[in-house]
């Protein structure tokens, strides 16, 4: 009950944000969406799942320039457009899945970033369609006549789209899903001889990891209004990793978390001219070294009793089982 | 016919012959004992049997069928389930959690269900059962606890608890009793042998630890340098001079 | 023409081979991927930088110079910060190594401006002929150089006891500890010299690529593949894959005109279905572990 009440208001806070902030600031909290789910997903596939991933930038890309050419070039509809941006970068994820069976950590780091790099170098060739190094600009996204047009009714959007996307990675998370991930991360062998098998959850992951970065793209693409190649490097790719491991690798409010943080902090810092670089590096650094586990591990370890320190002694237990 | 049947199993580590034409079977209901010094091949049959690695030659067979065909994560389905020598618990995972992933193919909920929320009513039960088996280990006060940081003897019974869930027929056991004292492996062979008869299983047991051999497995088998050199009840195999020759060569070699 | 790319396919991957070392060298007795080495990098060789054009020193001063700033730069990142965060995961420690970058470029931006500088050869003078094969003298500097360095490491490895120590620790840590190894001081060991062979290598890169303040992460991008190439495990395996990646590299040019924008999409295409073969690299040792 206490629970329903925080989140009630939690949300009715969060709909109510529009009445209080300026454009800007919703502006920046629609590309904390964006990344937010851009983070869930790498979460998913590298936090929950074991597989690293430094190209996550191609996924997002992918995705909007779906999300951009759908409506654009085809007429779909621009709520269909979406979950089609995340189904056509889902797919694409299947590209990763093959050298992921095969490779592990840092060989498998290598093949997403040449996937990023792969991606980042053909969209702006392919001016035909993406209208090549210019970019194009993206259709405003409309919806039962209504047009999404300004940022308060693109906030709206983001909104929706978060919590759909977090209530479903919570879903996967705790399913048999989610413990299939977690399982083929920590114990590959274990996993596989209580009949998980890896082909099958690694490419769910894949799937579902670029399906969420995808619906991400999507939503930047119609946030920022115009899409270029240029931004889907491997800076990006690298932002969103941070995100995830600088929030909480292997949690979904760490993925919230470390989202907001670093969409936020270059803000913060506008003020500092000159010293925005050197205060997100020494950020970096500092987070690292204060909170190694992510800054939701951190707060975790001031909100929660440690269970772990009230163990009973477990023999005692077992031997009344044996006796029946 | 035998449930398992393993003949002629050969397997090779590079130069190394692990196994050199192994034949043994299990019969159904049967507790039976693995036994060898190190080195001597006994991981490396349960590692075939999940298939792990391909074997140079010879057949497996589990209730007549190949096993050989199978992928690691099909040998479940067949009904064979397994622990590890070195525990192969999930260590960031909860108690319950792990006892849930032994459960994992047993759940008819599709994917794509889950992900909309649904099927939480196999969840839920599943749940329930995994929490009684808990409740009856008497573990039912760690089922939130993360495992990784319970003491070992715990994760053993606990990764064996996890193979209990899987509904198998076949329990391969690696050394339960590894790292345990005494008063600790007594427990774990009278729960071994309690498992057996409720949940009518078959087991086959690898183990160093002599007391727990002979006193609960009904045959043993006994490996050195991947062959079998005796075979017969804990009380033949524990006279027959090549199995002790064996043995005080591992006592030799520790001092 | 085919042996002239292959010559100079050879120089640059001397160079990528030479910054792969230091990468591996770090990530072998630690497990760090340092992404913070191509400003690192940069960094030091902006050292040389000043030296050379505002100090008017010599360039063996310059040189020494770069060197002794990897080096040092290699200890302050490892003794300042990352053993500060000894038990952060090595996820956490690989965006540390990224932050650190970052302070540099913050750093090198305000010392030595945002402009791209060029940067003198170290020795100047007409291509020497070799048949029908043009070669630099600077390349021949660098495979001079390049040649050096493998054999000094490779002594370095076999006689030192700070070599033995590192490959102790490289293969196992708790076995190295438990000889009486202080693990610690060598990784700082392996920070230092790594950081000093990007600082060595970058000095030899920047007259071909210019100095400013992003480039050698692009550079180090290519020692990371080449590295991978290699099997990030094994030191001739970074010789191996660097020169094999500077070669591809050159190669593509034989590629149908319409592919030819897509010369990285092929080059990392050709690693994965390398990696695809050979899932630990060409030299590195086997991934597989034992149930
Ligand atoms: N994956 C492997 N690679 C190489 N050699 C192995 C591997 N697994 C086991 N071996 C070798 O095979 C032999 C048998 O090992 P194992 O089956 O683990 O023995 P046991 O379990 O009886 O102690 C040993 O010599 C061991 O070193
Ligand atoms: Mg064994």
């Amino acid at each position: 009950m206490r629970r329903f009440i925080l989140w009630s208001g939690a949300l009715c806070l969060l709909a109510l944000a529009p009445l209080f902030l300026r454009s800007y600031t919703l502006y920046i909290l629609n590309m904390a969406g964006v990344y937010l789910v851009a983070t869930l997903g790498l979460n998913l596939l590298t936090g929950y799942t074991g597989q690293l991933s430094i190209g996550h930038a191609g996924f997002l890309a992918i995705g909007a320039y779906a999300g951009a050419l759908l409506p654009a070039k085809l007429a779909v509809p621009f709520w269909l457009s979406i979950p089609l941006a995340g189904i056509i970068s889902g797919l694409a994820g299947f590209i990763l899945l093959i050298p992921a069976l095969r490779l592990t950590a840092i060989y498998l780091a290598i093949a997403t970033l040449g996937f990023g790099a792969a991606v980042a170098e053909i969209l702006p060739r392919w001016t035909a369609v993406t209208g090549g190094y210019q970019g194009m600009k993206v259709p405003k996204a409309a919806f039962l006549g209504l047009t999404l047009d300004s940022d308060v009714k693109l906030y709206y959007l983001a909104l929706i789209i978060v919590i759909l996307m977090i209530l479903l990675a919570r879903n996967i998370v705790g399913s048999k899903l989610g413990r299939a991930f977690v399982a083929i991360r920590d114990q590959e062998r274990a996993a596989q001889a209580l009949g998980i098998s890896l082909t099958k959850y690694k490419a769910s992951a894949f799937f579902i990891s670029a399906f969420y970065t995808g619906i991400a793209g999507a939503l930047y693409s119609f946030v920022v209004g115009y899409i270029s190649p240029g931004e889907f490097d491997l800076a990006k790719s690298l932002l969103i990793f941070m995100m995830m491991a600088l929030g909480g690798m292997g949690s979904i409010p760490g993925s919230v978390v470390g989202a907001v943080f670093l969409t936020f902090l270059p803000h913060w810092l506008s003020g500092f001219r000159g010293l925005q670089q050197f205060i997100y590096g020494a950020a970096l650094v500092l987070v690292v070294i204060f909170a190694p586990y992510g800054i939701w591990g951190f707060v975790r370890r001031w909100t929660m009793p440690d269970k772990l320190q009230r163990l009973p002694r477990p023999l005692r237990a077992v031997v009344e089982f044996v006796r029946g | 016919m035998a449930m398992l049947e393993v003949e002629e199993l050969t397997m090779r580590f590079g130069g190394l012959k692990a196994l050199d034409g192994l034949s043994f079977a299990v019969e159904e209901g049967r507790i039976v004992g693995l036994i060898g010094p190190n080195g001597a091949g006994k991981t490396t049959v349960f590692n075939l049997i999940s298939r792990f690695y391909q074997p140079v030659g010879g057949r497996i067979s589990f209730q007549g069928k190949d096993l050989l065909r199978l992928k690691p994560h099909q040998v479940l389905q067949l009904g064979i389930a397994r622990t590890f020598q070195n525990l192969g618990l999930f260590p960031y995972m909860t108690v319950l959690d792990n006892l849930l992933v032994g459960r994992h193919i047993h759940f008819r909920t599709s994917s794509w269900a889950l992900a909309l929320g649904l099927g939480q009513r196999e969840e839920r039960a599943f749940r329930a059962e995994a929490e009684q088996l808990l409740e009856r280990l008497g573990l039912a006060p760690l089922k939130g606890a993360v495992v990784g940081f319970l003491p070992y003897g715990t994760q053993k019974f606990i990764e064996l608890a996890r193979a209990l869930m899987a509904r198998a027929k076949l329990l391969l056991l690696d050394e339960p009793v590894a790292g345990m004292n005494a008063a600790e492996t007594q427990m774990m062979g009278q729960f071994i042998k309690r498992v057996r008869d409720e949940y009518g299983l078959t087991v086959l047991l690898v183990e160093h630890d002599m007391s727990l051999v002979m006193g609960i497995c009904e045959r043993v088998v006994v490996l050195d340098f991947g062959r079998k050199i005796a075979e017969g009840t804990p009380e033949e195999v524990q006279h027959n001079p090549a199995v002790i020759e064996a043995y005080l060569g591992e006592e030799v070699e520790v001092a | 023409m085919l042996a002239q790319l292959i010559v100079s396919g050879l120089a640059s991957g001397s160079l990528y081979a030479m910054m792969a070392i230091g990468l591996i060298l770090v990530y072998k007795t630690t497990h760090i991927l340092n992404f913070g080495y191509g400003d690192m990098t940069m960094f030091s060789t902006f050292i040389a930088y000043m030296l050379l054009t505002w100090y008017k020193l010599p360039f063996a001063v310059a040189f020494l110079g770069a060197i002794a700033c990897g080096f040092l730069l290699g200890i302050i990142v490892d003794r300042g910060f990352l053993k500060m965060a000894k038990n952060a995961p090595i996820t956490s420690l690989f965006i540390a190594t990224l932050g650190i970058g970052m302070i540099l470029e913050a750093v090198a931006g305000w010392v030595w401006g945002y402009d791209t500088k060029p940067f003198p050869y170290i020795i100047k003078g007409p291509p020497v002929l070799l048949g029908s094969v043009v070669i630099r003298r600077h390349d021949l500097l660098v495979f001079a150089i390049a040649a050096a360095i493998a054999l000094l490491l490779f002594a370095m490895f076999k006689f030192t006891d700070i070599g033995i120590a590192m490959r102790a620790t490289a293969q196992n840590k708790r076995a190295a500890r438990l000889m009486g190894i202080n693990v610690g001081q060598i990784a700082t060991w392996s920070w230092a010299i790594g950081v000093g062979l990007g600082a060595l290598a970058g000095v030899l890169i920047a007259p071909i690529v210019f100095l400013d303040l992003t480039r050698m992460i692009l550079v180090m991008i290519k020692a990371v593949a080449a590295a991978v190439l290699g099997g990030f495990t094994s030191l001739p395996g970074a010789i191996v894959g660097g020169l094999l990646l500077g070669v591809m590299e050159n190669l593509t040019i034989y590629m149908p005109a319409a592919l030819a924008p897509l010369k990285t999409t092929f080059v990392f295409l050709l690693i994965i279905i390398v990696l695809a073969i050979r899932p630990q690299g060409l030299l590195g040792e086997s991934v597989g572990r034992r149930v």
